[in-house]
């Protein structure tokens, strides 16, 4: 048994090795350079909840697997809830891709702003925080999926689409009389490649690469 | 105004425009397809899907290169021609089945594992597309 215990703990990103079981939220702070203490904002990220540390608050290493703190310059704290918890936060807006990641929220869901009317959040959006009243953000089973068609973003239904569909997609004016469409797909569900011809459907998923060839059929 | 352009400025991207200039490649990795405007002029928006089984594409200093050669009958200007390190080699005719055969000829050997006969095949498809491209 080694005779003084080792902790760890990330802030920003960063893991930091420590003696003590018990640490303070200035600790915390001084650890990652933050200079003076006060000055930070400290947001420990938990069960797929948040909350801000004070200076002198008191944090034990031992009552948790892996702490994660995040520091942000600045006197304020905003709240939110996401999937009805409640987090705080450093900054008066919070990106798309940290309420994934810190809540851990699976890529295939969209994000919902329940104050706005049930707005879908994209995936490479923000949600401000400042303004009146508490965020509420929420996670669901997307109703639609971003995919890539000859290089070019298209939101479509999620669900299977036929070649036709897809070749649609393409060339909004195809003749199937007169034209060949040979459309080859990458990055499918569970990483499926391959073509489609027709009289196939396929199901889509966000990020899918469709590529669509036209050619003559006489 | 329509003009026939003899060579092509690739330029990367991650989206490609939904309206493309005449005279420049459109090339995204991310989405392995590379689109242009056909050289001749007519406005006709040229795929080129960049998988095994489509086209391949080298970039050099000079430009860029793809291969199997572009058009043809798959096009009402029936323009035919060769994108060779940023140039545009205008060829002669090559009938559509002569260029699918070639592609079908690399979806065999790309896709792999092929049930018994698969030599016989092959070689039909080899005679048939050096006969083409020489
Ligand atoms: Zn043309």
């Amino acid at each position: 048994m080694p005779d003084a215990a080792n902790f760890t703990y990330k802030l920003n990103g960063r893991v930091v090795a420590t003696d003590d079981a018990i640490v303070s939220g200035r600790a915390v702070r001084n650890s990652g350079g933050l200079d003076p203490a006060s000055d930070y904002i400290l947001i420990q990220i938990a069960d797929r909840t948040s909350r801000s540390i004070g200076l002198e608050e008191a944090i034990d290493l031992r009552q948790m697997p892996q702490p994660e703190f995040l520091s942000f310059k600045g006197d304020s704290t905003f709240s939110f809830t996401v999937n009805e918890r409640g987090w705080e936060w450093g900054a008066a807006t919070i990106s798309a891709s940290d309420i994934y990641r810190y809540a851990s929220i699976a890529e295939e869901l969209e994000l919902i702003l329940d104050s706005a009317g049930d707005t879908v959040i994209p995936a490479d959006g923000a949600v401000v925080l400042g303004g009146h009243g508490v965020e509420r953000i929420r996670s669901r089973e997307a109703k639609t999926v971003v995919i890539k068609i000859n290089g070019r973003s298209r939101t479509i239904p999620r669900r299977k689409h036929s070649y036709r569909e897809i070749a649609l997609l393409a060339y909004p004016d195809a003749d199937f009389e007169k034209f060949k469409y040979t459309i080859t797909y990458l990055k499918g569900v569970h990483g499926a490649e391959g073509d489609l011809v027709e009289g196939e459907k396929i199901e889509v998923k966000n990020g899918m690469v469709f590529n669509v060839r036209r050619s003559d059929k006489s | 105004m329509m003009a026939r352009v003899d060579c092509l400025a690739t330029v990367f991207v991650e989206d490609i425009p939904e309206q493309l200039e005449d005279g420049v490649l459109y090339v995204s990795r991310q989405c392995h397809v590379a689109l242009h405007n056909c050289a001749c002029g007519c406005g006709e928006e040229v795929s080129t899907p960049l998988v095994a089984t489509e086209y391949d594409f080298v970039m050099e200093d000079e430009g860029a290169s793809i291969w199997p050669s572009i058009g043809n009958h798959d096009f009402p200007c029936g323009s035919h021609y060769i994108i060779k390190r940023g140039r545009i080699h205008w060829a002669g005719k090559m009938s559509r089945e002569q260029i699918e055969a070639g592609r079908a000829y690399d979806r065999l050997l790309k896709r792999g594992a092929q049930p018994k006969g698969l030599g016989a095949i092959l070689a039909w498809f080899k005679r048939l597309w050096i006969k083409f491209i020489s």
